[in-house]
């Protein structure tokens, strides 16, 4: 959401990006509430006769937001009072959208964001800069960057915020994000909890893995892949006008409604969506951070470079750690499968007119920017996970020519789970 | 285009007339309006199939979703729209209209059908729109169509307006 919010700065006559680290932390975390409630406006997606609601159920973000008042023009609770025109002044005000409202990134922006390493480098700069002198001192700019990440994201969330999703049930905030991501992607993040900041009597990843009953997404992986290589297998065909062609644009709509229907199960009654507008809110303070050239804090740590990989891998250095080795591919990833499995979600390419759209080009250049994202998103998945998804079939078998396999990819069998803690026997053993 | 002369010299037929004539409309609408969007795809010559609406409508939402995460720029997909009450009507204000909109369809939450409605051109680029059958319900999707019935643009979701307050 601080992307937005740096988008919304960038608009602004005489302002840019960078402008969002000046805000006070007190008004960016009233603005996330004002940000959350804009998603009221994002429109119904698809055609007319099955419109789907975002994020699962149309009511979540009016359950869930700030009572309006009671009339047009009263008072308004904890506005944010941002204003664009200078980041340094308290308007009173919420801070009004005239177009459309603001739509957070889908989790899997914050699942590939956090797995570059991003979090846990800038927590240990954080670390540092507040409990001794081994980094350089920080400019103006650099301490107020240091404040507001500090305030928004290693301590307590304010009561009653939308950004409370930490509390003495789920106390810690990096057990909550990755019980979020095995739900939603049935995958760990390819670091573990450092150990400096591991719980007293933690249990490791049954931390975030128990008590999730059935609600696990455990073909997610196999599925995407499984979705790339067949849009892949179009790409190559899309101007085949001679020969066989194995491109089967049902098979394609039938991997995306299987997906679908995945990620959907997790959302049904607006579930993890409070979690999901969260954690791509702390990941996107910690990516405009790094993409943005010349931020404060880059700047301070000497870490200038031309991307946000090369930023991370400086800064990482200057704390004794290694960044992700991919987290070139996974800083862009993020933001393309982001909007990719939001349209999945939202039923885009639900049948096989509309899954067309993802590899064959049409008149016009109506669908090149998802012919373009497609594209750039198998090269970078591929590039940064290993799965092969330019592979043909090969071998003599029977049927291994296949251009489809013979069933979806199914999730691999389950792991078995610990038997479950009991929580009190009342005496009786 | 393949509105030849017929090869016996007699009259061109029926539907090569209609693309010369939704042609002719297009240059005269480009002239007019200063704008180079064709309504209809099929004559741009870049040899791809012309896209159905359904298609249309998954690209337009899916750039519509990447303006309003912020990755791509709001421009060319995205209209504001405010519902107001005037006298007696219900309306809805569109701006930035692009100079090919020909109608706007409103779509209720719940209903399966979208009410299509007639743009009042207004100063500069704005439009409006009067409610009908939508009035009073919540719009849950805003599209407005060019002149072949193919949606360009996406506004807000727009609540219903709250009930008015008597006065004694």
């Amino acid at each position: 959401m601080f992307r937005n919010l740096a988008q919304l700065f960038a608009a602004t006559p005489g302002r840019d990006r960078r402008d969002v680290f000046l805000v006070h932390p007190i008004q960016l975390s009233r603005w996330l509430d004002e940000a959350w409630d804009s998603a009221r406006t994002v429109p119904a997606f698809g055609d007319p006769s099955t419109l789907e609601p975002f994020l699962g159920a149309a009511d979540v973000v009016e359950t869930l937001n700030l009572p309006r008042p009671q009339v047009i023009g009263g008072a308004e609770v904890a506005p944010s009072g941002v204003v664009l025109a200078d980041p340094d002044v308290f308007g009173g005000q919420p801070l009004r959208l005239q177009a459309s409202g603001l739509a957070w990134d889908h989790a899997a922006y914050a699942y590939l964001v956090e797995s570059t390493g991003v979090f846990e480098v800038l927590a240990e700069v954080v670390r540092r800069l507040v409990t001794g002198e081994t980094l350089d001192t920080l400019s103006a700019g650099g301490l107020r960057w240091l404040r507001a990440t500090e305030e928004l994201f290693f301590r307590d969330p304010p009561l009653f915020s939308i950004g409370g999703v930490t509390s003495s049930v789920r106390p810690d905030d990096r057990v909550n994000r990755r019980n979020c991501m095995w739900r939603m992607f049935g995958m760990d993040l390819p670091h573990p909890i450092p150990a400096r900041w591991a719980r007293p009597g933690s249990a490791g990843e049954q931390d975030w893995k128990s008590d999730t009953g059935s609600g696990v997404n455990t073909g997610f992986r196999e599925k995407w892949t499984e979705l790339l290589r067949q849009v892949w297998l179009g790409i190559e065909n899309a101007r085949n006008e001679s020969g066989p062609n194995a491109t089967d644009k049902e098979y394609v709509a039938f991997l995306c409604s299987a997906l679908k229907d995945m990620m959907t199960m997790r959302r049904r009654g607006g579930q993890l969506a409070r979690e999901e507008f969260v954690y791509v809110t702390t990941m996107s303070w910690f990516h405009l951070t790094l993409e943005t050239p010349d931020t404060p804090i880059v700047v301070d740590l000497r870490a200038d470079a031309t991307s946000a990989a090369d930023r991370l891998a400086k800064i990482a250095q200057r704390v004794g750690m290694q960044p992700a080795a991919r987290s070139r591919e996974l800083f862009e990833l993020a933001d393309l499968m982001s909007a990719m499995l939001r349209a999945i979600e939202l039923g885009a390419f639900d049948t096989g007119e509309k899954a067309e759209t993802l590899y064959v080009p049409l008149a016009g250049g109506v669908n090149a920017q998802l012919l373009q994202d497609m594209n750039r998103i198998i090269d970078l998945w591929q590039s940064a996970t290993g799965d092969r998804v330019k592979d043909r079939p090969v071998g003599g078998v029977a049927g291994s020519l296949s251009a489809q396999p013979l069933r979806i990819p199914a999730a691999p069998p389950p792991v078995p789970s610990p038997p479950p803690t009991v929580a009190a026997t009342n005496g009786r053993g | 285009m393949s509105a030849d002369r017929p090869p016996d010299g007699g009259l061109p037929s029926e539907a090569t007339l209609r693309e010369f004539v939704t042609a002719l409309h297009d240059v005269a609408t480009a002239i007019t309006q200063h704008t180079t969007e064709l309504h209809d795809d099929r004559r741009r010559g870049d040899g791809d199939r012309p896209a159905s609406v359904a298609q249309r409508r998954t690209a337009l939402d899916y750039r519509v979703l990447g303006a309003l995460t912020g990755r791509l720029a709001p421009g060319g997909v995205l209209v504001s729209a405010r519902r107001f009450q005037d006298k007696d009507r219900e309306r809805v204000e569109l701006e930035p209209l692009p100079a090919t909109a020909a109608r706007v369809a409103v779509q209720a939450a719940g209903e399966e059908e979208p009410e299509l409605l007639g743009i009042d051109r207004g100063s500069g680029s704005s439009g409006t729109v009067t409610l009908d059958r939508t009035r009073g319900k919540d719009i849950a999707r805003l599209e407005v169509w060019n002149g072949a019935g193919q949606p360009i643009r996406l506004g807000p979701r727009l609540p219903r307006l709250p009930a008015q307050t008597p006065v004694d």
